[in-house]
């Protein structure tokens, strides 16, 4: 009630101020290539002003709410050579006759925007810390999203190496679902099972951005300095795509993609993929022999097979008398995965272990010019998901594959599971956009999701199965942003209301409920010195609310924990940026970060424990700096590289008042340096005139680390060992710009990689990719 | 003469060019070499949110604060189940038994060898040096190895002993070698998936295995006791004439039946195997009830060490039940414990200091507290070792944790060291000592 009385307060204030304003312009107009072809995704800034907008998928863009006079408008994008337009505005609509015509940039045709890239309208003039990474070069490169994102600065993942499984990323040393992951500003949980970060088909986005430090009001919820949101992509036109990889461990991705304009204001797009891999990749694993003699052999991973089949189908409305934009889409996922390992890797292999699981999905997003100087939009999507657990094996393996005897059923933990694990999930995200004024800007945010579990096991005896009771997961994250620029400084001060309630029962049976709020906060401000050099800092209290399923298990692997608390965190940002002039033959830039992160409660997974299972971990400190620096010759040569390095230590333990020793050593379980470069060469007409041909080598440096706290003599047990990948690959895309080759070498020098809890990564592999294209047909 | 004289000679001769063709080769370093073979390992127990075993070696048994972490090689886990010509024997939760020496230059906890088992190892019980078993954790085997090779050779055939098909689970708790009798006896463990925290079963049940031959003897069974298990280390009790003590823990009152007129299954137990291995049917009691806390609903008696003349020091519970602990194992009996009173109950039982040393009659069935001794936790359960003569035994305080040194003929006490860093202590082992040939 309380909370209903200040929206009602805050629209009639912003009503009040609307009808109060001076006279206003607003600015419209289409950008295109130079063949006429109309190029969404480009930025339109009204410069000093922090007024701008993203071009849609019909190149047009709007931008309301500005002064009348002279002013200048900066047009940049990736792949394309910056603009800046001279105009005078009058009261009322202004539009720019003729296209306004971008050139390709070859130079930075896979470019990864330094800073400045996000949703918002204020990209480059952020106070916050935003990596964005066009997704149309790098899914050549790439076969997943954890493969590109590890090419960002500050950001660290850890996989498995098989297609399908599970990405830890690490933000700033912020790591697990601390990190939060969003599709369009949606939290992707709604997407499990089917669907996460690291399995999300390379089809139908356009870009991922990485946010450091802060996360604004209207993409974070409760994400704790730093979150992924992957933006999803359209085309206002009829188009076709195809895609297909082939690589090592027979691993397929096929996508297609495809739209038709029905008319000015109406599109339909269907995208498709499919995903398969045997994962069948080499690793170095023990066994033993009958007198318990234990040899390391060369065995090739036999249970660990992959099929995703993914599809959505939108209907988009432009432009018309209720919305300037909706979208409403529904989307299928299915997947089949098998299981090798758990969490760690030991001498028994599994066998049979297998899941399986479907999310259906419907969705709905709407955005709206209330008022020219207030912005409307809203994301809603329900989904169904299930899960299919498989576990009832008598099979004991060894790593050569072969079933050594019997045992009780169950390879996890001796435990026999047949389980469907159901969840509804309901999510809804409301934005208010205000502008004061040129320089006053407010952003009210509202995230609502609701997650209702429910299941059975049939190995288990009803009156112990924990799936039969209902678990429910209810949260509300409001937030309140407020923006304003003076000359050179721009601020952002925001305030958080979270709030959540769970209802379920714990692993004893027994009922649990519980409802909490709390609130949080960031203050961000940015310093540009001149245009090449600026200053960014920022502070935040953060809450997470635990997932459903770090509360309630995952129904897979891990078990539930009803009794974690949101964990909470005190980031500091400091950010110093310098680059050079615009330059046809030079350009570079260097950013220094350093970060502080203060985290109570960390919730994060026990993989020591019989069952595995997510704990608070009561407090932990990060004090780390990352650099990156670029530089560009000629427009053909890049190079790039990224340092990270941090220290994170334990500064509070829980249970035992006998181990306060630890306090002040090293957290174990954690990538503190790493170094990323990477070289890349583009160059066109080497076969023919138009072509286009691109080069990059890529090594990337993690040093070692320990599991655990580790004492004064050196137990190689304890560590991962140091990391060296090297990657090479080439792209090269034909004249009619239809049809493009890449052939990709992952860990070129076949060096020993390990995941998070020291699994082997495969080894020197390979892929190779066709992409064919109709744009305008 | 002089032949065999030449031949001695010549025999010497080729003797000692073996020798140095031996010892030439830098890869061969005699064992007792390379690795200490005495001095003493002290272990430490980091437990939440990380965990972590430090193990440090001694010269001597240090006396005051002593900083583990500095001293120690880490392990993520780290139990010693057996010292034999300076090695130990121990296992870390992989499935693995693993023999580790002391680097004699570095002092580093090293791994020597290890063979691979189908689960964890429970208890070792070394016969010779090229003879040993240990028994599994998850099933009812018992598997022959020897511990100079680390190679299995063979299984003790148990097909002929008692058996729970109802059960999920059974298997040897602990294994104890009676010298007098030449005998092992397995001490049989089961339970229910379903009910963990129960015994499930009528009686106690102990396979005899003969040492000579490793062959299963017989199952010898004793009603109206439950719950076998000796907590912390797991000596072997066993007077001058051959008699063996066992525990029997009870149900830790969670069968909701305390009081004096509970079933004495439901309590901690002392019971008695004669040299004939059968158990001593007359011979049973309860040593908290010894101590005067017959009323308590909760007693815990967790380990127990001899020390001659028909003594023992354990350990046990030795105040009355705590409020919050009686409240949350009622509920917990009642099946109404949520997980998070569950995590407060464990912490209770872990932590709070209500047990202390006693010295046990095992003839008058009287047991009394070491004099001024001050309460223990219960942290893992007291860990006691007997080391030319004296007893120690692990203590956990609000304030330290550590060994106390307990002279046993006297009663007298001394706290011989404490942890300033590396956990909790957790054990302190002889490494010229012979554990596991109890």
């Amino acid at each position: 009630m309380h909370r209903v009385s200040l929206l009602i307060l805050f629209f009639h204030l912003l009503s009040k101020v609307a009808l109060t304003q001076s006279v206003e312009a607003t600015l419209q107009g289409k950008v295109t290539t130079t063949e006429n072809e109309p190029i969404p995704g480009i930025t339109v800034l009204i410069e000093n002003t922090g007024k701008g907008s993203i071009t849609r998928a019909d190149g047009t863009f709007t931008i309301k709410g500005l002064s009348v006079g002279q002013h200048s408008v900066i047009f940049s994008g990736i792949g394309y050579s910056r603009m800046t337009l001279p105009i005078t505005l009058t009261a009322g609509t202004n539009i720019i006759n003729n296209p306004v015509e971008l050139s390709e940039d070859v130079s930075e045709l896979d470019e990864v925007v330094v800073s400045g890239k996000s949703e918002s309208t204020l990209k480059r003039e952020a106070p916050i810390q935003i990596e964005s990474m066009s997704i149309k070069e790098v899914n050549t490169q790439a076969k997943d999203i954890s493969g590109a994102l590890f090419t960002l600065p500050g950001v660290q993942v850890q996989t498995s190496g098989s297609l399908g499984d599970a990405a830890n990323i690490t933000l700033n040393g912020l790591s697990g679902q601390a990190v939060r992951n969003y599709i369009d500003g949606l939290p992707m949980e709604f997407l499990y099972p089917a669907l996460s970060i690291n399995n999300l088909p390379l089809v139908n986005i356009s870009r991922i951005d990485v946010y450091k430090g802060v996360v604004p009001v209207d993409v974070g919820t409760d994400a704790m300095a730093g979150a992924i949101n992957v933006i999803s992509d359209y085309k206002s036109e009829n188009y076709f795509e195809a895609r297909y990889n082939y690589g090592s461990f027979n691993t397929h991705q096929l996508g297609l993609n495809g739209g038709v304009k029905l008319n000015d204001k109406l599109l339909l797009q269907l995208n498709t993929a499919y995903n398969y891999s045997d994962n069948n990749y080499e690793i170095d694993a023990e066994i033993a022999s009958d007198n318990g003699k234990i040899e390391t052999i060369r065995a090739e991973r036999f249970n660990d097979a992959y099929e995703l089949f993914y599809t959505d189908l939108s209907l988009i409305v432009l432009q018309n008398s209720f919305f300037d934009f909706a979208k409403i889409g529904v989307s299928y996922a299915d997947f089949y995965k098998e299981l090798n390992n758990n969490i760690t890797l030991d001498r028994t292999p599994w066998g049979n272990y297998n899941y399986d699981g479907a999310t259906s999905v419907a969705n709905l997003a709407l955005e709206k010019d209330i008022l020219p100087s207030l912005k409307f939009t809203n994301r809603f999507a329900y989904s169904f998901s299930k899960l299919n657990v498989v576990d009832t094996s008598t099979n004991v393996y060894n790593w050569k594959g072969e079933v050594v005897r019997q045992d009780s059923p169950g390879e996890f933990n001796n435990n026999p599971t047949l389980s469907e694990r159901n969840s509804d999930n309901i999510i809804n995200r409301s934005i208010l956009d205000y502008s004061l004024s040129d320089n006053t800007q407010f952003t009210l945010s509202n995230l609502y999701a609701y997650q209702n579990i429910y299941g059975a096991d049939e190995m288990k005896n009803p009156e112990n199965d924990i799936l039969r009771s209902a678990q429910k997961l209810e949260k509300s994250i409001i937030g309140l942003l407020y923006t304003q620029t003076l000359n050179k400084f721009i601020f952002n001060f925001a305030g958080k209301l979270y709030q959540y309630q769970l209802q379920g029962v714990d692993t004893r049976g027994q009922n649990v409920a519980r409802n909490n709020i709390d609130y949080g906060g960031y203050g961000a401000i940015k310093y540009s010195f001149t245009d090449q050099l600026f200053l960014r800092t920022s502070f935040e209290r953060g809450i997470r609310i635990p997932n459903a399923s770090e509360f309630f298990g995952n129904g897979n692997t891990i078990t539930p924990n009803s009794t974690l608390i949101p964990e909470e965190s005190n980031n500091v940002n400091l950010e110093l940026g310098l680059s050079s002039k615009n330059s046809t033959y030079i350009r570079w830039s260097l950013q220094l970060n350093g970060f502080f992160r203060d985290q109570k409660n960390l919730v994060r997974l026990a993989p020591t424990e019989i069952l595995p299972k997510f704990i608070n971990q009561k407090g932990v400190r990060t004090l780390g700096l990352e650099l990156e620096g670029a530089v560009t010759l000629n427009k053909k040569w890049s190079y790039k590289v990224n340092i990270t390095k941090f220290d994170q230590t334990i500064t509070q333990l829980g249970n035992s008042n006998t181990n306060n020793d630890l306090i002040g050593s090293p957290n174990p379980n954690v990538q503190d340096f790493v170094i990323y470069n990477s070289l890349e060469y583009k160059n066109k007409n080497i076969f023919t005139s138009g072509d286009t041909y691109r080069l990059y080598a890529q090594y990337y440096f993690v040093d070692t680390f320990n599991y655990i706290p580790v004492g004064n003599f050196y137990n190689p047990d304890n560590w991962v060992p140091s990391q060296h990948r090297v990657n090479l690959g080439i792209t090269y895309n034909f004249p009619n710009k239809r049809l493009s080759l890449s052939g990709n070498v992952y860990n070129i020098l076949n060096y020993d990689l390990y995941d998070l809890y020291s699994v082997p990564r495969p080894g020197r592999n390979y892929n190779i990719q066709i992409a064919y294209k109709l744009n305008n047909i | 003469m002089n032949v065999l004289n030449t031949k001695i000679l010549k025999s010497a001769f080729l003797v000692a060019v073996f020798a140095m063709l031996v010892s030439c080769d830098e890869n061969e370093v005699a064992p007792d070499e390379q690795f200490k073979n005495d001095g003493y390992i002290i272990t430490g127990a980091t437990d939440g949110d990380v965990s972590t075993v430090y193990a440090g070696y001694f010269e001597t048994i240090p006396e005051g604060d002593i900083d583990l972490v500095s001293n120690a090689t880490a392990f993520t886990w780290l139990r010693i189940m057996g010292v034999q010509n300076g090695y130990l024997f121990g296992r870390n939760n992989n499935n693995t038994l693993i023999k580790y020496g002391v680097d004699a230059e570095t002092n580093a906890i090293v791994k020597v060898d290890e063979f691979a088992l189908n689960a964890d190892p429970g208890n070792i019980v070394f016969i010779d040096n090229e003879t040993a078993v240990v028994s599994l954790y998850d099933s009812k085997d018992i598997r022959i190895f020897n511990p100079s090779t680390m190679e299995l050779s063979g299984q003790i055939d148990l097909s002929q002993g008692v058996s729970f098909e109802e059960n999920d689970a059974t298997y040897i708790s602990q294994m104890i070698y009676n010298e007098v009798t030449n005998k092992i006896y397995a001490i049989v463990y089961t339970a229910l998936d379903a009910t963990p925290q129960y015994y499930d079963a009528e009686a106690i049940h102990i396979e005899v295995i003969d040492a000579a031959t490793l062959q299963w003897e017989k199952t010898i069974t004793h009603e109206n006791a439950e719950y076998p298990i000796f907590r912390g280390e797991d000596n072997a009790v066993i007077d001058e004439s051959g008699n063996t003590y066992i525990i029997a823990q009870g149900t830790y009152g969670l069968d909701n039946q305390f009081g004096p007129t509970a079933p004495a299954g439901s309590k901690p137990q002392i019971l008695k195997i004669n040299t004939s291995s059968e158990f001593d049917e007359s011979y049973a009691f309860n040593p908290i009830d010894a101590l005067g806390f017959q009323n308590n609903y909760f007693q815990l008696f967790t380990s127990m060490i001899y020390v001659g003349n028909n003594k023992a020091i354990g350990v046990g519970t030795a105040q009355s039940d705590d409020p919050q602990i009686l409240t949350l194992l009622q509920k917990f009996a009642a099946g109404t414990l949520t997980d998070e009173e569950y995590g407060t109950l464990v912490s209770l039982v872990l932590y709070n200091e209500s047990m202390k040393f006693v010295e046990i009659d095992l003839l008058g069935k009287s047991v009394t507290e070491i004099p001024n001794i001050p309460f223990t936790a219960g942290f893992s359960y007291p860990f006691m070792y007997e080391i030319d003569g004296s007893i120690y035994g692990q203590f956990t305080t609000n304030a330290k944790n550590g060994f106390y040194e307990i002279n046993p003929q006297t009663g007298a006490f001394t706290e011989k060291f404490s942890l300033s860093t590396g956990g909790t202590a957790y054990q302190l082992v002889d490494l010229s000592g012979q554990m596991g040939h109890e």
